[in-house]
């Protein structure tokens, strides 16, 4: 027997420890920055209390099929072997080409992966100059914005004379999350999960109750105060509801929060066995992220942010973006608060915990083609992706300044997770037929599906998936996509980033192809 | 804030903290 042979049998797929570690870990992968900056940010925006009507409606409709759907797909394939989208695909259909639609589902996580990593290095940055108090002391917003510029790289300052500092962390980081891969499914993402995900609570909880007992902090102000912090995101503007881009916003919202579309679900169904429940599992983890983002996300950044700064200054806040609300405004109300190094230190890891147990969800999909699709072992695997994502992560790290990790965050956190969830909807309710859906779906079910989310599945989150096109090719998708907004000087870098993505989803399908060949072999 | 605010963020939280508890009950007590 070849060598080639040899190892190929003694790969052996991995499975999860136990059901809560599998539910912990997608409700992981979905609990991001988002939930926690993104989300309130958006109700604010859109009708505040008024938002929630067509967030709980875009929820029922399209995030909780979305996330059977995937479920169901991914354990599917992994019953054959499969862990990523290509494979789950190819055995859904008898088209052959089927199976190169599923390289969506490789190349979104892939993208998004290489500039959150980036970010999700700042929070490590911002926790050590939280614990050392190295930015206290630096008052004003456009302080706080210079040291966050001057720590990115983008400008050189007072605070930063270059980005080695961030690049350290960034190297630090990117180690860890290998380090999480190395150790595997149980191992390595389960075990995160099943500690992180409740000190993220935990940790959410003692940030939420800091906040909500602050009270009215300027005396001056009495009126500044939390009660009406709450108010402005929850006081309803029924009007706003006549508003498509309301709806639209509710729909991107739930979208983005459930990290539905990316491709993510899929494998990490893929590992479950195939009498394994998925219907409970799925509402679970939807649960458990949509706790996180409603109870937690809308009482901390926009309830505090009002109480310090007041009703005028908020509207500012919370059109300022989420960066400027993570590492700019809130270090500011943590000067101002007794035991602010603490509270900014667990603010920080907070969001660090958010976004490690998405990062590694996020790259684990490659690992998975590699070692499922080339039959490689996890070390040599992890010696492959860890190269050539290290390598990939360097342009946004770089070229910040010229726009290339927001272009990024287009394709690969939005483009593709819009196109990925439309095809992969169509393919399993019409193409893999609904009757051998709704079978997939309740196999092994702690929880019976009602049958209207049959014909939900089959009619309307289809339907919702093309409106949400629709409005968002008109409103600003097609604007980004024609480079409309790009500064002339940034256009070089946008069209070289355009391009590299484009080679990245070249060699995708053909290694889907070379891999497929090899088998027939 | 408004009682209509009061009463959507109670509703809100209430179906979350609901949902959330009966998901997780039904988990753990396998």
């Amino acid at each position: 027997m070849s060598k080639k042979g040899t190892e190929a049998k003694s790969v052996k797929r991995e499975v999860w420890s136990s059901e809560l570690g599998v539910i912990l870990a997608v409700a992981g992968s979905a609990v991001g920055l988002g939930n926690f900056l993104r989300f309130p940010v958006q109700a604010a925006n859109n009708g505040g209390g008024a938002f929630m009507i067509p967030y709980f409606i875009s929820l029922l409709l399209l995030g909780i099929p979305l996330m059977w759907i995937e479920w169901a797909i991914g354990r599917h394939g992994g019953a054959f072997g499969h862990g990523t989208a290509p494979g789950a695909f190819d055995v859904l259909s008898k088209h052959r080409w089927i199976k190169y639609l599923g390289v969506i589902g490789i190349l979104g996580p892939l993208i998004i992966f290489i500039y959150y990593t980036y970010i999700e290095s700042w929070l490590v940055g911002y926790i050590f100059f939280s614990m050392t108090g190295k930015y206290f002391g630096l008052t004003s917003a456009a302080q706080l914005s210079g040291f966050l510029n001057g720590y990115q790289g983008v400008v050189k300052n007072e605070y930063f004379s270059s980005i080695a500092p961030a690049y350290i962390f960034f190297v630090a980081t990117f180690m860890a999350n290998m380090y999480v891969i190395k150790k595997g499914i149980s191992g390595g993402i389960e075990k995160l999960s099943t500690y992180g995900m409740p000190l993220l609570v935990i940790i959410g909880f003692v940030l939420m109750v800091r906040v909500l007992f602050l009270g009215a902090p300027d005396s001056a102000h009495p009126d500044w105060n939390i009660w009406n912090g709450l108010g402005f995101l929850w006081n309803p503007d029924f009007s706003q509801l006549l508003s498509a881009k309301v709806w639209m916003a509710a729909a991107g919202q739930i979208f983005f929060t459930l990290s539905v579309g990316i491709g993510v679900i899929i494998t990490y169904a893929s590992y479950l066995k195939k009498k394994d429940d998925i219907a409970l599992s799925g509402l679970t983890s939807v649960s458990a992220n949509e706790f996180c983002e409603v109870i937690f996300g809308g009482s901390i950044v926009i309830p505090a942010a009002f109480a310090f700064f007041g009703p005028i200054a908020i509207l500012g806040i919370a059109q300022s973006g989420t960066f400027n609300l993570g590492f700019v405004t809130m270090p500011m109300i943590f000067e101002k608060i007794p035991f602010g190094m603490v509270f900014a230190t667990i603010w920080f890891l907070l969001l660090f915990i958010a976004g490690i147990t998405s990062s590694v969800s996020l790259i684990q999909p490659v690992m998975s083609f590699v070692e499922d699709e080339f039959k490689q072992t996890r070390e040599k695997a992890l010696r492959i992706v860890s190269v050539v994502s290290f390598v990939l992560c360097q342009p946004a790290i770089f070229f910040l300044s010229r726009g290339v990790l927001d272009d990024l965050d287009f394709w690969g956190g939005t483009f593709c997770l819009v196109l990925f969830a439309t095809i992969e909807t169509i393919l399993f309710m019409w193409v893999f037929g609904e009757k051998k859906a709704w079978e997939e779906i309740h196999h092994g079910a702690q929880l019976y599906v009602p049958k209207v989310y049959l014909y939900i599945m089959k009619y309307i989150t289809p339907l919702f998936l093309l409106l949400l096109w629709y409005f968002w090719l008109t409103q600003e998708g097609l604007n980004t996509v024609l480079m409309k907004n790009v500064k002339p000087e940034n256009i070089f870098y946008i069209l070289g980033t355009r391009i590299g993505l484009l080679v990245l989803l070249l060699a995708l399908v053909i290694l889907v192809k070379i891999a497929w060949e090899r088998k027939k072999k | 804030m408004t009682s209509a605010g009061f009463i959507l963020m109670d509703l809100s939280w209430t179906a979350i903290i609901v949902l959330t508890i009966y998901c997780f009950w039904k988990v753990l007590r396998k």
